[in-house]
């Protein structure tokens, strides 16, 4: 372990001063360039713009801004022919003339009100294939039109939309990345890890959309500052808040109803962006007559404190909560009972950031991020005297917590020469299931039991750095290596992960790329199936159950059109998962606590091929995509189906995928989307018998040998912007499910006197819904 | 105001027309189906012994399939190391086996040897009887405020080390026509019991629309524990003049004293019914496989020892719900 660590700090000191020893004067020496550096922002809010482009069009280069909205741009020397055009998606374009005697130029563009359609070209991207990764950019005005129910704008509904991403049916808002399962997803919040990010039973996701200022998910070729999930990353980045002016918002949807508030603390140096988002109304339990009452929340805040033009503080806060309580009292009230289950994350992070020179950025960030699940009972009974006389009490907790440093540097070497280099900590503390029980009273013998699996501590230290080199030869160069040592309390483990895109421009338009990406994760998920509730539990990696890991191999073809309007690609991947986890079959999580190797399956494998097409426009009034998978998915566990390989719960051969938003007028816009995919595997029991109670006892064959009949939807939505009094307003008709598909939902076995029937249930019939925003 | 009324009139629309649905799926397995062999016997104390046989059939089908012919089958007191042999007895489509100058006693240990032909088998079983029943110490009934449900309460001494316990009512209603018998009903019901909300096999607060178990089963390893299990159950309301009541009614409370392996099939038998019913909110489960201690084939080869007691409960009116 010493000769790890030693290894780990001679490593990290060699890069960090073979880099400090670089600057712009000696990345320039000897050139004929002249290297343009600052910022873009928008004009009225302040708010720093990711991905936005700036194209110096006399050199015919260009660069975009990273995610803390910086460029840098070597143009030449002799600046007095260029014009330099920005652009960014929902902002007009502008061209400046930049000052031969300014090295830093901050731009600031001007935001369209109404959603008018982008008829400039992003020039920058026009000659650039530096977007090597597979990957997918969330685009703010697409999600802002999506059809969701009740109203309800969600990130990650959008996002199965994309290819790669596996169809999961109704009423599911989880990601299923090319084979993978939910947990093998990182999460980002503002560099946040979260652990679950979905509501209500999966209805909605954690990320409020008011808040999400970009979101890249990554599914193939992943840079190597990402680690510590099998399948794929989602990065989110939030608004950093208006410097000059206050706003709030108040939307009111039938799911959910939300606030959100932003504005300067100290104008033009200090801002805030707050939203509080909570369920509208008990609708579930209207909907469904249940006993129960059920809420959830979400709170969002971020502070954003300009130090100087250089240097920024960040801090970044979230909670999100579910609750499921019910209460009963004595009609006499001789006893009351309460039963109660929460589960949610929390959240915050410090970041600093400082703009060393203008080809050197460095990030700081240290936080905490904790996902809990609980369930607690209690019953007290009351005397004659109303004191309390006999009390039961039990409480079961399982948390993992994750306390980190990420320490993050890029350089710009040359507008063509990108390099990431950083180091991350992670200690993990994971409680696995921990259960209280207390029992006290007049008649009865007192108990006071504490059982649970013990807390474990590890700690995760990586290493890693990219390189990026572009339109060399007509090849661009993707390199990243990522160095784990994760160190458990009874064994260390030891991965290096490279990461590989090679890039070849075969034509202006049309590329080719070759991808491959190590990836492991320290912990596993386990989804306790004990009466239809998969709860989940996370536990460590441990000698029996080391860390998983995948590799993926894949090669995509890309083609844009000249005008970069359309885009068209076509990626096929192999994806080989090892050391998978899971639950031997029959045993009950919550009551073994004394050897792991009695409940777990472990040595899994899993096999996830595919081929993806996409076509998808995004210039004009109308954007859209069409994107098309086929694909196979299976798993393998010694201790699982008598060791035969089965197909992955969410495997389809075939998935077709569709977006169509249209800009009707300067105010209206017009989405629809469609979804086909072939049925997915499920189980239904082979044979049957009555036991000499009268129950009917099922007996089950192989894993997921039946397929459901398949499943297609087409949805709709209308939105209307207006403004009313200075008030930016926003009426939202959506109409899901518009022929009225019976899509099976869930699978039901209904026990007759004459044996057991199957009924498939249908959870969104066609389903009109109308949400309302105003911006004050 | 108008504008905001209009929108709430739309709200309740939508929610009025928002219904899901429930359809049968056909589906037939029954071609080139094999079955296979189930044995089910619950042996209790001072009771004969009944086992029965019989094929299991292809799911989601009424097709009955061909009884198994049996050459011999006997039972084993393995404590005595006795051998009885089972009289064999055709009944519909199934096969009883019985022996009637067997019963088994308390902490009796026996195992059950059954030979088949077409197809041929070999199906053994063991079980071991509990030792004794536990003692019921003392039981009450309260009405739960706003509902038509009571709540129970009922102590006991636990009679030993690992010891396994299912709880089950029974409602009888009370009428007045004295000359009219009105049987006892098993009831469902649920606590907040850790001891029991902690097995696997009860359902959690987040599964919606299901029912409670039809008995309560738990496990208790101290021998010296005096224990109080809470349980509540929904004798169902009676509607007269405008008032929500209750009936009056006798309740019958059955405390088994059960084997591990009856313990471990039940608690699994429950858990595949949750799961094969699936939830509104987490969608379909995994398939859970029933535990049998049946060796060539399934079922159950389990016993008990019951004690119970019954108790008047008065009926409620102007219940207001809540």
């Amino acid at each position: 372990m010493i000769l790890y660590m030693n290894n780990y700090i001679y490593r990290t000191v060699l890069i960090w001063i073979f880099f400090s020893l670089l600057n712009e004067r000696s990345v320039q020496a000897g050139s004929h360039l002249k290297l343009l550096s600052g910022t873009i922002s928008d004009s009225q809010s302040g708010e720093l713009l990711i991905g936005a482009s700036i194209f110096d069009q006399a050199t015919n280069t260009g660069t975009i801004t990273d995610t803390h909205g910086h460029y840098a741009l070597w143009i030449s020397q002799n600046c007095d022919s260029s014009v330099l055009e920005i652009s960014y998606l929902g902002y007009s374009v502008k061209k400046i003339k930049p000052d031969c005697h300014t090295n830093i130029i901050n731009i600031k563009l001007e935001p369209l009100f109404y959603n008018l359609p982008e008829f400039a070209i992003n020039a920058y991207e026009q000659t650039t294939s530096e977007s090597v990764h597979s990957s997918f950019s969330m685009n703010k005005k697409e999600l802002d039109n999506f059809p969701g129910i009740a109203g309800e704008k969600d990130l990650l509904k959008y996002l199965q939309f994309s290819p790669g991403v596996q169809m999961t049916g109704d009423g599911n808002a989880n990601l299923y990345v090319r084979g993978g399962s939910s947990d093998q997803n990182l999460f980002l919040l503002d560099d946040i890890p979260l652990f679950h990010v979905s509501h209500l039973g999966n209805i909605t996701s954690t990320f409020n959309s008011d808040m999400i200022k970009t979101a890249e998910l990554y599914t193939g070729g992943f840079p190597a500052e990402y680690g510590g999930r099998l399948s794929s990353v989602l990065d989110v980045r939030t608004k950093d808040g208006d410097i000059y002016n206050h706003h709030q918002q108040f939307t009111i949807g039938l799911l959910t109803s939300k606030i959100l508030a932003e504005g300067p603390i100290l104008k033009g140096k200090v801002s805030y962006v707050a939203s509080i988002r909570v369920n509208t109304m008990p609708l579930l339990k209207w909907l469904y007559n249940l006993k129960v009452d059920f809420s959830m929340y979400d709170i969002n805040l971020k502070l954003n404190y300009i130090i100087s033009p250089e240097k920024r503080l960040y801090f970044s806060f979230y909670n999100g909560n579910d609750h499921i309580k019910t209460n009963i009292d004595g009609s006499d009230g001789n006893f009351t009972s309460a039963v109660f289950n929460s589960w949610g994350n929390s959240a915050f992070s410090l970041r600093y950031y400082n703009q060393i020179s203008q080809i050197l950025q460095l990030n700081l960030t240290a936080g905490k991020t904790k996902y809990h699940y609980q369930e607690k009972n209690n019953i007290v009974y009351f005397n004659y005297q109303e004191n309390p006389a006999d009390e039961f009490y039990s409480n079961f907790v399982s948390e993992i917590a994750d306390n980190f440093i990420i320490i993050k540097t890029n350089y710009s070497l040359s507008n063509k020469m990108k390099l990431q280099s950083g180091y991350d900590f992670f200690y993990h503390t994971y409680q696995p299931g921990q259960t209280i029980i207390k029992q006290s009273g007049i008649d009865f013998s007192d108990i006071n039991i504490q059982k649970g699996y013990a807390s474990t501590n590890s700690s995760e230290h990586s290493l890693f750095a990219d390189f990026n080199i572009s339109d060399f030869l007509g090849f661009s160069l993707y390199t990243g290596l990522r160095e784990n040592i994760l160190i458990s309390q009874t064994k260390t483990f030891h991965d290096i992960q490279p990461r590989i895109i090679v890039s070849k421009k075969i034509h202006s338009n049309l590329i080719f790329k070759f991808l491959y990406s190590k990836l492991w994760q320290p912990f596993h998920l386990l989804t306790n199936n004990g009466a239809g509730v998969p709860a989940d539990y996370r536990i460590p990696a441990m000698e029996i159950a080391p860390p998983s890991e995948s590799r993926q191999e894949g090669v995509n073809l890309s083609y844009f059109s000249p005008d970069r309007q359309y885009e068209f690609s076509v990626e096929m991947y192999y994806k080989k998962m090892d050391k998978l986890t899971d639950l031997k079959e029959g045993v009950a999580y919550t009551l073994n606590y004394d050897n792991w190797s009695d409940i777990l399956a472990t040595a899994g494998k899993g096999i996830s091929k595919g081929l993806e097409l996409m076509l998808r426009k995004t210039g004009g009034r109308s954007t859209g995509w069409v994107g098309i998978t086929l694909s196979n998915s299976t798993r393998q566990f010694p201790d699982l189906n008598s060791g035969l390989s089965y197909p992955y719960k969410y495997d389809r051969l075939l998935a077709v995928k569709c977006l169509f938003q249209q800009q009707l007028t300067n105010k209206m816009n017009f989405s629809a989307t469609w979804v086909y995919g072939s049925g997915t595997p499920y189980n239904i029991p082979q044979s049957q018998f009555k036991d000499i109670e009268g129950n009917t006892v099922l007996i089950y064959g192989n894993l997921n040998e039946f397929r459901q009949k398949s499943y297609h939807r087409l949805d709709v939505d209308l939105s209307y912007k207006t403004k009313v009094k200075k008030h930016e307003c926003t009426i939202d008709l959506s109409i899901i499910n518009v022929y009225n598909r019976r899509n099976p939902y869930i699978y039901t076995i209904i026990n007759q006197d004459e044996g057991a029937e199957l009924y498939s249930f249908t959870l969104i019939p066609v389903l009109p819904t109308v949400s309302f925003e105003i911006k004050l | 105001m108008a504008f905001y009324h209009k929108i709430i009139v739309i709200i309740i629309l939508l929610v009025a027309t928002a219904c899901t649905d429930l359809n049968i799926v056909q589906v037939d397995i029954s071609e080139n189906f094999n079955p296979d062999i189930t044995v089910n016997s619950l042996m209790q104390p001072d009771s004969n012994i009944i086992i029965i046989v019989s094929p299991t059939q292809a799911a989601f089908s009424n097709k009955t399939e061909v009884k198994p012919q049996i050459s011999s089958a006997s039972l084993v007191d393995i404590l005595n190391n006795q051998t009885y042999s089972l009289e064999i007895y055709t009944w519909d489509n199934y096969i009883v086996l019985k022996n009637q100058d067997f019963c088994p006693i308390p902490g009796g240990e026996y195992c059950i040897k059954i030979q088949t032909t077409q197809p041929a088998k070999t199906l053994i079983a063991k079980d071991k009887v509990p030792e004794r029943s536990a003692n019921i110490l003392n039981l009450n009934i309260n009405p739960v405020k706003g509902s038509t449900a009571y709540l129970g309460k009922i102590n006991f001494t636990s009679i030993g080390t690992d010891i396994y316990y299912e709880l089950l009512i029974y409602s009888q209603e009370v009428v007045n026509d004295t000359t009219q018998t009105i049987p006892f009903y098993q009831t469902s019901l649920s606590t907040t019991n850790p001891l029991i909300t902690r097995e696997d096999y009860y359902p959690s607060l987040i599964v919606l629309s299901q029912e409670s178990p039809k008995s309560l089963l738990f496990h208790i390893d101290n021998p010296k524990d005096t224990v109080c299990i809470d349980f509540e159950y929904d004798n169902g309301g009676i509607y007269t003049n405008g008032k929500t009541g209750t009936c009056n009614h006798n309740l019958r409370i059955e405390l088994r004293t059960v084997s591990e392996s009856f313990f471990l099939y039940k608690t699994s038998l429950y858990k595949q019914m949750y799961a094969a019913a699936g939830d509104l909110l987490y969608g379909i489960a995994e398939p859970v496989k029933v535990v049998s201690n049946i060796e060539g084939g399934v079922g159950l080869f389990g016993s008990y020892i019951k004690t119970d007691t019954t108790v008047f409960v008065a009926g409620r009116n102007d219940i207001i719900y809540e």
